[in-house]
């Protein structure tokens, strides 16, 4: 996708500058084909419009030596050299006359200037003889013919140009008649005195055009040259063909790549330049586009990612709950089961000691002071059984809000152990109490209460959970470390499968169905063992029997201080 | 002379009851359980039955099913169940299970001793009229 973007753009961008230099070319050689012909034909033009400015001009140009002092025609004898210099100097340097011929009345030929120069006496050469003559001789006709029937035009306008040739040089010549101006002339009509002007057209007459068409190496060639467009015809006054006025044409493209390539070039270097630098911040764009979109990409996938991790934690935490719900139901069933056992748990006692108290009142054969103490000890021990089991309860109650405070005082283990045997031993007449009792340190410190509680617990569960196993056994041993009490018996026993959660509040084992319990015993036993620093194992076989040891460190019991639960 | 058979598993509450029943002139035979009542009843046939609830190895609702199921010739001996006051759920079950009767824990051994009249009287008819035919 990256390097399709960037190629798309390159490729656009190369697209264009190729386009834009092949534009740029195709209007440079345009240009070039046309413009050096627009130049040639301007060129042409200029050559064209000089030559025939140098045909109009010598009628012109004589008029400015039209107005010649009587005195040099009058005194055409006395001092001519000094004006005679003048005038051939004047028309050579200024009008780049190189001859001029004046004739007179009798057409003949007055003066004759070549290059400036007087030619004494004057006459006509070989090669513009006839010429002069002819063209004289026209002028003379002309004056005659008007002479005869008087036009409009002046006599100044009336000039003969002729572009002919003198030997074998291209020339332009002009005739025109001349008058004095003194009055003193008294000239017949018919018989004015006639001025021929050439300028040979190869000479400083090509150079003139040049300079004003400012053209170089303009020259005259009697044959056509090579370029039609840079050579202009020069035809006879009768529209033969002289020859031409040739340059040399402007190489193709040559003036045009002259002066355009730099600036050109310049151009074209700059709008690469610029193409460049467009194309390299667009391709940076697209780059940092691309990188945006990738990173979106990303970003959107991480997203679906963390909501998909957001999810699974959710439904973490719903299963969580939904377990949390579970196991409250379980509890809730479970204290229920136990509230019903509880009422069950003091109902019997109570039933005990109405029917006692009901026989006491009832008998009417045994009234002996025997049967009264029986029935006593029967009331009363069913009221130990309902006290203790309210401690029970009490003591759960407390455990399970944190308020129990282990009361320690010093006193002697063995013998609580002892007493709690001996009150069981009264309350179940049936059942035999086997003590096996080592030494274990005299003093220790603990809470007697609970202790108490601990131990009853366990010697009525031995003895209710065997109601047809007489045997009790209770152990206790003693090492340097730990205090071991166990308590055996040889009753119902457990599945295997009930005994980790044995200690759970409100767990009865499977086997116990049938006989009373709260459910509520051996968790305080755990806890006040715990409490103290120690631990309770069960083991137990299904039919056989169950024994719970009691494991406290010694170290615990030595301890002085308080310890809050 | 009647022959009463009490099913209870507290053994003090069982004494007391046989003590009272022994006095008051009813031969009284004994059972922890369930399995063990049933037994006394298949072996020494009872003319009343007062019997627990509650029991290990097989209650009482147990007991009377296998009774009525089992041993129909043996549905006549009237069963009376020991239940708790606030226990309407196992009273219902037991009266619907074919229970005769039933008293609430704490006994009261007057009531006690009127229903176990008033089933003697019932058997006695019961007997008499089977007799004339």
């Amino acid at each position: 996708m990256k390097v399709g973007l960037t190629s798309h753009i390159t490729f656009v961008l190369v697209t264009l500058t190729c386009a834009a230099a092949v534009l740029l070319c195709g209007f440079a050689w345009l240009a070039a084909v046309k413009v050096d012909d627009l130049s040639l034909r301007r060129q042409a033009d200029f050559v064209r419009q000089g030559l025939e400015e140098q045909i109009a001009a010598l009628p012109r140009e004589q008029e400015s030596v039209t107005k010649w002092d009587d005195a040099f025609l009058y005194t055409k004898q006395r001092n001519h050299e000094w004006l005679l210099d003048n005038i051939g100097q004047w028309t050579n340097r200024y009008f780049g006359h190189d001859r001029t011929y004046i004739f007179d009345d009798t057409n003949r030929l007055m003066f004759a200037f070549r290059d400036g120069a007087d030619a004494m006496p004057p006459r006509l050469g070989d090669d513009d003889g006839q010429e002069m003559t002819a063209l004289a001789g026209e002028i003379r006709a002309v004056l005659v013919e008007r002479a005869a029937k008087p036009g409009a035009e002046a006599l100044g306008q009336l000039a003969k140009v002729r572009t002919i040739m003198i030997g074998n040089r291209p020339a332009i010549a002009s005739a025109r008649p001349i008058l004095p101006s003194s009055a003193r002339m008294q000239i017949e009509a018919g018989q004015e005195f006639i001025a021929i002007s050439v300028k040979f057209i190869d000479g400083k007459t090509a150079e003139n055009i040049a300079h004003h068409a400012l053209l170089e190496g303009l020259h005259f060639a009697p044959s056509k040259g090579e370029d039609e467009r840079a050579q202009v015809l020069v035809s006879s006054h009768n529209g033969g063909t002289i020859g031409y006025l040739v340059w040399p044409p402007i190489l193709p493209g040559f003036m045009l790549l002259h002066q355009i390539a730099p600036a050109g070039l310049g151009c074209l270097a700059l709008l690469i330049t610029v193409v460049f630098w467009l194309g390299r911040g667009l391709h940076r764009t697209s780059l940092t586009l691309l990188d945006s979109q990738e990173q979106l990409t990303h970003h959107r996938n991480h997203l679906e990612e963390m909501v998909a991790d957001r999810t699974a934690e959710i439904e973490r935490q719903r299963e969580e709950l939904d377990r949390l719900l579970v196991h409250e139901r379980q509890v809730n069933a479970l204290q229920r089961q136990f509230v019903a056992m509880a009422s069950h748990e003091f109902r019997t006692p109570l039933a005990i000691i109405d029917a006692a108290a009901q026989r006491l009142c009832r008998s009417t054969t045994n009234v002996s002071g025997d049967y009264v103490h029986e029935k006593a000890g029967v009331i009363r021990s069913a009221v130990v059984r309902m006290v203790d089991l309210m401690e029970s309860i009490l003591a759960s109650g407390r455990l399970e809000t944190g308020q129990i405070t282990l009361k320690r005082s010093e006193g002697d283990l063995k013998a609580v152990l002892v007493t709690c045997c001996d009150r069981q031993r009264h309350l179940s007449r049936t059942h035999v109490f086997h003590l096996d009792l080592e030494p274990i340190p005299d003093v220790l410190t603990f809470d007697r209460s609970a202790m108490e509680q601990v131990f009853t617990n366990l010697i009525s569960n031995a003895v209710k959970y065997s109601p047809d196993a007489p045997d009790i056994h209770v152990r206790a041993r003693a090492d340097e470390k730990t205090v071991e009490i166990a308590i055996s018996d040889s009753g119902i026993g457990m599945d295997a499968e009930d005994l980790p959660k044995l200690f759970q509040p409100y767990y009865r084992a499977r086997s116990a169905t049938g006989i009373a319990g709260t459910g509520i015993g051996l968790n305080v036993v755990k806890q006040v063992v715990e409490l103290h620093g120690g631990t309770v194992e069960v083991t137990s076989e299904l039919g056989k029997g169950t024994t719970f040891t009691i494991l406290l460190p010694i170290e615990f019991l030595l301890s002085d201080q308080q310890v809050a639960a | 002379m009647v022959t009463v058979l009490c099913i209870e598993d507290e053994v003090e509450i069982r004494n007391l009851l046989v003590e009272e029943l022994s006095e008051a002139g009813y031969r009284t035979l004994e059972a922890s359980n369930g399995a063990e009542g049933l037994e006394m009843i298949l072996s020494k046939w009872p003319d009343i039955v007062i019997s627990d609830i509650s029991m290990p190895v097989m209650d009482g609702h147990q007991l009377l099913a296998e009774i009525q199921i089992n041993h129909p010739e043996l549905s006549n001996i009237p069963f009376i169940l020991l239940t708790a006051l606030t226990d309407r759920e196992n009273t219902l079950a037991g009266l619907r299970g074919g229970a005769a009767d039933y008293l609430t824990k704490p006994l009261d051994f007057d009531l006690l001793l009127a229903k176990l009249e008033g089933c003697v009287t019932r058997l006695a008819n019961d007997k008499a009229v089977h007799r004339s035919f």
